[in-house]
């Protein structure tokens, strides 16, 4: 019988030669699906993240809108073409730092005023009546015909009845409350650059001097005059007690 | 070379044979397109694809959905309240009634209901019409106003515990269906009479008849 089959040396090269070719395709297969795996998972996070972005975003967007719409039928708050800031967002009736609460002050203790204007670049602007009081509101006209609030659901520590200024720390009892209290239950920004949304340089004077302290940190004293300006600063400006404040 | 020499080397040899033929015949079947793993390639590439997809019509589907809220919802927003110009008249007989008026408008897209009145100053207040019935409750209707005036409904002090006075502010706690209690200070005298620093020396006395003369 004629031996057909190459010689041992010969066929073991071959077979060796045939494994190491599928190993090496093995190998390369293993490589494409490690690319093929990363590419799709960076492809799949991409775009969760670009999705959850636009999501985010819309969802703030239509609460922006909701809020602006419901501001604009509340027959309630003040809707002045000079505010500073409208009240539509502020508290409703939480704690706000832990110390202001709204209640329905039966039992006043602390009751003193303070002043606060506000220049945003040299042009005053108006603070609303019913900063830290609940809507709805019960509204009346002063003499002049400015309106106010005599009436709402409830109550701030800290609250504005008026246009003119005049905020009303009313408490259970004595404590120290501060303008960073009333901007933060107002929902309005308070620092060293920016007032209520209005960004620039921020120069105060409490009284009539200059303050270089923390603006937040503004302690209401009773019959106190504050004076904010943003941006271009305006010069201290005096306001006259009204006679009803006058204790 | 010994006769066991040469036959274990050639079982070496087979077996060496027979791995390179078993992987070819792995790598012919993967090639052919059957079984498990040649379906892994496609869903690798395919897969995060399907799921990016999936996940932007989940987001799609759920803000159609928002939006169409939103649109139903505008017929369906929520009572916004606001009360104007409350005053009492001096009552024509020292025991009452006493007759109360304000003007109720309503921003919002829902009606609202005044389901009742108290007073620290009355032991009731009722909701009375023009001819003298009292009602049950009084409807403010979406985007519209409701007013109390004389000659018409109007709100009625009964069970005075004092008789108030001109210029006396008196409190009226109001309950609607949709936007809760809500406290008015109203004076007994002309619509408008009222000031800001009354409003503030009648809340110390906030749900209490305030002492007479105070």
């Amino acid at each position: 019988m004629t031996q057909n089959k190459p010689p041992h040396a010969e066929r073991r090269r071959i077979a060796q030669e045939k494994i190491a070719a599928q190993r090496a395709a093995e190998a390369r297969r293993q490589r494409t699906m490690t690319i093929a795996m990363t590419v799709g998972g960076v492809v799949l996070i991409g775009g969760i993240v670009t999705v959850a972005v636009f999501a985010v975003t819309k969802a703030n967007n239509d609460k922006t809108k909701a809020q602006a719409s419901a501001a604009a039928h509340d027959p309630s708050i003040d809707k002045s073409a000079t505010l500073l800031a409208s009240t539509a967002t502020q508290a409703d009736g939480g704690d706000v730092d832990g110390i202001v609460k709204s209640n329905s002050m039966e039992q006043t203790v602390y009751h003193i005023h303070s002043h606060l204007q506000v220049f945003v670049d040299g042009k005053q602007t108006t603070i609303p009546y019913g900063i830290g009081i609940v809507p709805p509101y019960t509204l009346q006209q002063q003499t002049d015909g400015t309106p106010f609030v005599g009436g709402g659901k409830s109550f701030y520590f800290l609250h504005t009845h008026d246009e003119s200024g005049v905020i009303h720390v009313e408490s259970p009892s004595q404590n120290t409350y501060t303008l960073g209290n009333l901007f933060d239950l107002w929902n309005q920004p308070l620092n060293s650059g920016a007032v209520a949304g209005h960004k620039g340089t921020v120069t105060v004077f409490v009284d009539g001097k200059p303050y270089t302290g923390d603006v937040r940190g503004i302690v209401f004293k009773n019959l106190e005059k504050i004076q904010i300006d943003v941006g271009t600063a305006t010069p201290y400006k005096d306001w006259t007690w009204p006679s009803g404040y006058t204790k | 070379m010994t006769p066991e020499d040469e036959s274990a080397e050639l079982a070496e040899l087979e077996a060496l044979e027979a791995e390179a033929e078993a992987l070819e015949r792995a790598a012919a079947a993967r090639r052919s397109g059957g079984g498990l793993a040649s379906a892994r390639r496609p869903l690798l590439v395919q897969g995060p694809l399907v799921a990016l997809l999936a996940l932007v019509l989940l987001l799609w589907g759920h803000a159609g959905r928002s939006d169409t809220a939103s649109a139903a919802g505008t017929g369906a927003a929520p009572a916004k309240l606001a009360m104007f110009t409350p005053y009492l008249d001096p009552p024509a007989r020292p025991a009452g009634p006493v007759d109360a008026y304000l003007t109720i408008r309503n921003g919002g897209g829902s009606d609202d209901r005044l389901l009742s009145v108290t007073t620290p100053w009355a032991a009731s207040v009722a909701i009375v019409d023009a001819s003298g019935r009292f009602l049950p409750w009084a409807t403010i209707p979406a985007s519209g106003s409701m007013t109390l005036r004389p000659g018409g409904t109007h709100l009625a002090l009964t069970g005075l515990r004092r008789t108030p006075k001109l210029h006396d502010v008196i409190q009226l706690d109001l309950t609607f269906t949709t936007s809760g209690t809500v406290h008015v200070w109203a004076p007994l005298g002309p619509p408008g009479s009222l000031t800001v620093e009354e409003v503030m020396h009648a809340m110390t006395w906030m749900d209490r008849l305030p002492p007479a003369g105070s």
